[in-house]
């Protein structure tokens, strides 16, 4: 485990170096981010993007989440990055001309609201921390009132959350805290035994029981593909659509 | 401090067996290729030629330094320093006996395919930066092949985690203590050596390499010590996966009870080392024997025979352990 070899290192001067590591990256990815829109120079904007990218997955390795650290460099830096330079490397890109070009898919925009509607109203219904506040003038109280009423019922079906009960939990992570997803999952999302789907499968357990016996990797996988299957589900739509997207993009329309 | 003492020497323990292995395995290269082709080899500089490489390594290192007038120098002279550290970093988590690993990482795996990807922009960046055709084109193939075989070479890595239920090396190797996973998974460790001659860009498919093509490959342009930098972080990623190999398929430091030994010589660094020097030696072989493939029908075997048949393996090792029920967790 890298976070306590680390913690092993820097423990002889109090834990305040690993702060100070901390902050440094911190600085210098977000150095890297405002070079890489600012650079002129294609390659050099990717060289950046691979810093930026580097610096993140080492934070998130420090922060004690090594699989996701790990994945983060393996899938972003070793593969995606490679593609982008592949690409930047053989074709030479003019920014200027596809700003331009890109002016030509202001037809579409109808099209890209309905998709967007679509996809706000998908997550609204499935995501357990996804909730939007239109009671700034845009929608009726009421109405708010029913729409919300409507959606916390579907989530109630889907994950059997109790709503009164029901905070959003993003931003809100301690995640050097080892007590943190008992906490947060257990208190917030009252979780019964018997569920929805295919949750009450005992073989899955509840994921705040999988932590405590099990492995970061393994806990990670167990509630990916069981309990939070159908964001799984969701995510991989998602990358369907951004792969569509660049079909419809690239066809030719005169044949 | 000085727990920090330890660290860097041991660190120092094993970089400095490893640039010496690498420097012998040059010469084992030359002894051998010779020996295929009926000639002498080197034999002059100290006992059968075992000091040729480090007068060869002079050689360059007193060499001028040489830098095209249009190159990007900064990436010019990070992407050799990329290329060895990346393959270096990865000693850190092999390990070379019982309780002998600098981390006892315990997704290991995942950190080998991370430097081996990460590796590419070695490769990338040197031809991109010189500013030279050839060179430009060197990297380009040999990274589009080495991110082609990439997939195999994970691939058949994921066979072996549903056999082991673990990424950790010491996991995988007490695993085999009762089979070597050669034998049960034959198919899958040809498939993994195809994988790995690409990825360490060896000889069937060496096309940075491609003398009467391209001039030099993708270091084209880099001369003297960046070269040596080059020349090593090759060899040392040949031994590398060497070693990756020998703990993923041929039970790593473990051996046969017949070699039980009470005394106080560790010899399962012996043995390590042993299949180690097999598995390069196979390498070598191989430069002997097989001619250069030509670069489409490279990507055409990964995509088109190779993948699939990889993707069969996935499908039926699970299978196998899901029917009689014995499956790793």
């Amino acid at each position: 485990m890298v976070y306590f070899y680390l913690n092993i290192t820097f423990n002889f001067l109090n834990m305040n170096y690993l702060n100070l590591l901390i902050e440094i990256l911190t600085i210098i990815s977000i150095i890297s981010a405002l070079c890489v829109i600012t650079s002129t120079n294609p390659v050099l904007a990717i060289v950046f993007l691979i810093i930026l990218f580097i610096n993140v997955g080492i934070y998130l390795i420090l922060m004690g989440l090594q699989f996701i650290g790990l994945s983060y460099l393996l899938v972003y830096v070793g593969a995606i990055i490679v593609l982008f330079l592949f690409i930047v490397m053989m074709i030479s890109v003019d920014i200027f001309s596809s700003v331009e070009v890109g002016l030509n898919y202001y037809k579409l925009l109808p099209l890209a609201y309905l998709i967007t509607i679509l996809s706000i109203i998908l997550f609204l219904i499935t995501i357990p921390a996804f909730s939007l506040d239109f009671t700034n003038g845009v929608l009726s109280k009421e109405i708010y009132s029913i729409i919300n009423g409507f959606i916390l019922s579907f989530k109630d079906k889907l994950y059997n959350i109790n709503p009164t009960l029901f905070t959003p939990l993003l931003f809100d992570l301690n995640f050097l805290d080892s007590n943190f997803w008992v906490y947060h999952i257990v208190d917030n999302y009252n979780i019964n035994n018997e569920s929805f789907l295919i949750f009450n499968n005992s073989a899955f357990g509840n994921p705040s029981t999988l932590l405590h016996k099990n492995l970061q990797i393994n806990t990670l996988g167990e509630s990916i593909y069981g309990y939070y299957s159908i964001l799984l589900i969701l995510s991989g739509f998602l990358l369907l659509l951004a792969m569509i997207a660049p079909i419809v993009l690239a066809r030719r329309h005169n044949n | 401090m000085l727990s920090i003492l330890y660290l860097i020497l041991e660190s120092i323990a094993v970089i400095v067996p490893i640039l010496l292995v690498v420097a012998w395995v040059t010469i084992l290269e030359r002894k051998v290729l010779a020996a295929t082709q009926r000639r002498v080899g080197p034999n002059s500089v100290g006992y059968y030629g075992i000091l040729q490489p480090f007068s060869d390594a002079l050689k360059l290192i007193i060499k001028e330094t040489v830098v095209p007038g249009s190159a990007n120098k900064v990436l010019f002279y990070l992407a050799p320093l990329i290329a060895i550290i990346v393959s270096l970093l990865g000693w850190a988590i092999i390990p070379l006996g019982q309780g002998l690993v600098i981390s006892d990482f315990s997704m290991g795996v995942l950190y080998t395919l991370t430097l081996s990807s990460i590796g590419v922009y070695g490769i990338l960046f040197a031809g991109w930066s010189a500013n030279s055709k050839y060179a430009f084109l060197g990297s380009i193939r040999a990274s589009a092949t080495m991110i082609s075989y990439e997939l195999i070479l994970s691939s058949s890595i994921i066979v072996i985690i549903l056999l082991t239920g673990s990424f950790n090396y010491i996991k995988i190797i007490e695993a085999q203590q009762s089979i070597w996973f050669i034998v049960p998974l034959a198919p899958v460790f040809i498939l993994f050596f195809i994988a790995i001659l690409a990825e360490t860009s060896r000889t069937p498919f060496d096309l940075q390499e491609a003398e009467s093509e391209l001039v030099a490959g993708f270091f084209t342009e880099h001369s003297s010590i960046i070269f040596v930098f080059y020349f090593l972080a090759e060899y040392s990623s040949i031994v590398l996966f060497s070693a990756v190999t020998s703990i993923l398929f041929l039970g790593g430091y473990n051996f046969p009870e017949l070699f039980i030994n009470n005394t106080f010589l560790n010899i399962q660094s012996i043995i390590l080392g042993l299949k180690t020097c097999l598995i390069c030696f196979t390498f070598i072989w191989f430069r002997a024997t097989f001619p250069r493939v030509r670069f489409d029908q490279i990507i055409v075997f990964c995509w088109t025979a190779l993948l699939p048949v990889i993707m069969a393996f996935i499908l039926l090792v699970p299978c196998i352990l899901i029917a009689f029920d014995i499956i790793a967790v």
